[in-house]
C-alpha cells in the first residue's frame, strides 16, 4: 500500500507527465491486458460457480441415505423393507423414510442394467430415508434402531458419490486456481516486455531524467505509474465484459442445462471489483522491477 | 530567478569542486597498447567559485572531458572526484546525488520532444521533487531573462536553434547548480544574446557557483577575460601561459 501512496503522490507533483504520452504499443497492451483481465474474472467466477454447484450436490447426498433390507423367515422383501421405514422414520434426524415399490426399483436400474435382464435379477429391497438438514441422524443410530428390531439391513450413506464430488470439485477449483494464476503471470509478463520496451523507446528521456539527477526509483516510479494506471483501466474493462457475460448467463440460465453446472449468483459480481486493482498492482511491481533491473544494468 | 549567496549548495571558496588525478580515457581495449587515448594523465582542479573556458580543436576530446565530469563516461584509469568525493564507477546512487548539484547544457541540447519550454525548464527541479506550485515563480522569471517569455507553452520542435539553446540553459541554471558545465552553449545564437547568456554564467558564478565552459568561440573567450583550459593531443594546457606545458596539479 506505500507504493500506491507514493503512486499517488507523484500524481500530485505532476511528475507523471515526464514520460511521453501512450503510443500506438500501448494501444495493443490495453486490449492484451483488458482481455487477460476478463479471462482471469472468468475464471474466478467459475470457480465460485462451481463449487457452489458442488456443495448443492454434496448437500443433497448428504441429506439422503439408502437402506438394504434382507428379508428373513418367510416375510416377503416388500414387507420387510416397509417394517425398516416404519422404525427408521422413529429414529430422531431421519425426516421421512420410504420403501421404495419394486416397480420403482426395477426403473432405477433399467439404465443401466436393461429391460430383459431386469426380469430374471432379485430386485433389491431399497428405503429412501431423507435426512433433517439441521441434524441429521447418524448412521450409527439407524442401524442400531434397525438391529433392534430384527432387521437385517445394510446402509448405504452415498460417502462414495460424495468423496467423489468432492474430489472433483477440488480438482476444478485447483484447475481454475491454476488458469488465474496462469493468466495474472502471462499479464506480468506482457507488462515487462512493454516495460522493456518502454525504455527502450524512451531511452533519450530516461537519459535526461538520469542527467538531471533523477535516481532509478524515480524513473522506476514514472514507468510504473504509468503502466498501474494502463492495467487498471484495462482491468476495469476486463472485468465489466466478465460481468456482463455472467449476467447473461444468469438471465438466459434457466433455460440452459449448463446453469445447474455453474449456477451464478448475482452476489458473484463482488469478487470482480479488486480485479482491476490487483491486476494495476501486478503492473506496477512488475514494471518497477523491470525498470530497477535494467537501470541497474546500464 | 534569484539566486542566494547563502544558498548552501553553492560550495565555500577554497574548496577544489573538481579533482582529476592521472585520468586517462580511451575508446578501445586499454589492455592493447595500440588503442589511442583521447585523454592522458589529466591532472587538474577546479577550484570551488572558479570560471574557465575549455578549448581546443574539434575531437581533442572536450565533450568526453564534460562527460567524465558529469559521469556519464567512466575514464579508462586514474580517479575523478566531484565535490570531495571520489567517483565509485557503477555506483547510481551515487552519480544521481552528486549530478544533483551539477548543471549542464548539452550541446544536442536534449530537450524533452513531449513537455513544453516551461515544464522543460522546470524538469530539473521536478527530479528534485518540488511541487509546480513552489517552482512556477523562479522558472517564468528564469525564462524571461533568457528571452523565452513569450514561449513558455510552445514545444521545443517548434523553437529555433537560438531558442533551443537558451531553454538547455535555463534548465541547467534553474536548480543554482554548484558547477555549471556547458558544451558550446552559445554556438547558436548571435553575439548579442550570447553575451547576455555570458553575463548569467558569469553572475552565476559572482554568486559562488563553478562555471567550466566548451567553446570554439573565442571572440566570447577574448571578451570575457576569464582563464582557459586548453585541450591539444590529449593533454590539457593553460591557455594563458607562453610556452604550453601540461597540467599537473593545476589551480
Amino acid at each position: 500500500m506505500i507504493g500506491l501512496a507514493r503512486l499517488w503522490r507523484t500524481r500530485e507533483t505532476g511528475a507523471r507527465t515526464l514520460l511521453p504520452s501512450q503510443d500506438e504499443r500501448e494501444v495493443a497492451l490495453h486490449y492484451v491486458i483488458g482481455f487477460l483481465c476478463f479471462l482471469s474474472c472468468m475464471a474466478l467466477l467459475i470457480v465460485i460457480a462451481s463449487d457452489r454447484a458442488a456443495q448443492g450436490w454434496a448437500r443433497d447426498i448428504r441429506a439422503e441415505v439408502t437402506i438394504q433390507v434382507r428379508p428373513t423367515g418367510l416375510e416377503s422383501g416388500s414387507v420387510a423393507a416397509a417394517a425398516a421405514a416404519e422404525v427408521l422414520a422413529g429414529v430422531k434426524g431421519v425426516e421421512e423414510a420410504r420403501a421404495i415399490e419394486p416397480e420403482r426399483a426395477k426403473d432405477l436400474l433399467k439404465p443401466w442394467l436393461g429391460d430383459v435382464v431386469l426380469d430374471d435379477l432379485p430386485i433389491p429391497n431399497l428405503v429412501e430415508v431423507k435426512l433433517t438438514p439441521k441434524s441429521p441422524a447418524k448412521p450409527r443410530a439407524m442401524m442400531d434402531a434397525l438391529a433392534n428390531a430384527n432387521i437385517d439391513a445394510t446402509l448405504d450413506d452415498h460417502s462414495v458419490w460424495l468423496k467423489d464430488i468432492e474430489k472433483s470439485a477440488l480438482i476444478i477449483r485447483l484447475i481454475f486456481l491454476g488458469i488465474f494464476l496462469m493468466i495474472g503471470s502471462a499479464a506480468a509478463a506482457v507488462v515487462a516486455f512493454a516495460t522493456r520496451a518502454g525504455l527502450a523507446a524512451r531511452g533519450d528521456v530516461v537519459e535526461v531524467l538520469s542527467l538531471c539527477g533523477a535516481t532509478d526509483t524515480f524513473i522506476a516510479e514514472r514507468f510504473q505509474y504509468r503502466f498501474a494506471r494502463m492495467a487498471f483501466e484495462s482491468g476495469l474493462l476486463g472485468s465489466a465484459a466478465a460481468a456482463i457475460v455472467m449476467a447473461l448467463i444468469k438471465v438466459t440460465g434457466p433455460s440452459q442445462s449448463f446453469a445447474m453446472a455453474l449456477p451464478f449468483s448475482w452476489h458473484d459480481l463482488l469478487v470482480l471489483i479488486p480485479c482491476p486493482v490487483l491486476v494495476a498492482m501486478i503492473a506496477m511491481v512488475t514494471a518497477r522491477l523491470v525498470t530497477l533491473r535494467l537501470l541497474g544494468r546500464s | 530567478m534569484t539566486p542566494s549567496p547563502e544558498d548552501s549548495r553553492i560550495a565555500p571558496a577554497g574548496n577544489t569542486v573538481v579533482d582529476f588525478r592521472d585520468v586517462s580515457l580511451g575508446y578501445g581495449n586499454m589492455a592493447s597498447t595500440d588503442d589511442p587515448l583521447i585523454l592522458k594523465s589529466l591532472n587538474f582542479q577546479l577550484p570551488a567559485g572558479s570560471f574557465h573556458f575549455l578549448t581546443g580543436p574539434s575531437g581533442a576530446g572536450k565533450t568526453s572531458l564534460l562527460k567524465m565530469i558529469y559521469l556519464a563516461q567512466t575514464p579508462s584509469s586514474g580517479e575523478i572526484a566531484l565535490f570531495g568525493e571520489t567517483i565509485r564507477p557503477g555506483d547510481r546512487l551515487q552519480s544521481a546525488t552528486l549530478r544533483r548539484r551539477l548543471g549542464i547544457v548539452f550541446q544536442e541540447f536534449r530537450l524533452l520532444e513531449h513537455l513544453n519550454v516551461f515544464d522543460n525548464a522546470a524538469l530539473p527541479l521536478v527530479v528534485h521533487g518540488q511541487s509546480r506550485k513552489q517552482y512556477h515563480e523562479d522558472v517564468s522569471e528564469l525564462l524571461t531573462w533568457v528571452g523565452l517569455s513569450h514561449r513558455l507553452d510552445a514545444m521545443p520542435h517548434i523553437l529555433s536553434g537560438g531558442e533551443k539553446q537558451r531553454l538547455a540553459i535555463a534548465r541547467a541554471v534553474v536548480t543554482r547548480p554548484t558547477l555549471i558545465l556547458a558544451d558550446e552553449p552559445t554556438g547558436n545564437i548571435d553575439y548579442a544574446m550570447g553575451m547576455r547568456i555570458m553575463r548569467l554564467f558569469i553572475e552565476l558564478n559572482r554568486l559562488g557557483a563553478t562555471v567550466l565552459i566548451a567553446t570554439h568561440d573565442e571572440s566570447l573567450v577574448r571578451a570575457s577575460g576569464m582563464p582557459v583550459l586548453e585541450l591539444k593531443g590529449g593533454e590539457l594546457y593553460r591557455r594563458d601561459l607562453r610556452t604550453p606545458r601540461p597540467t599537473g596539479g593545476e589551480g
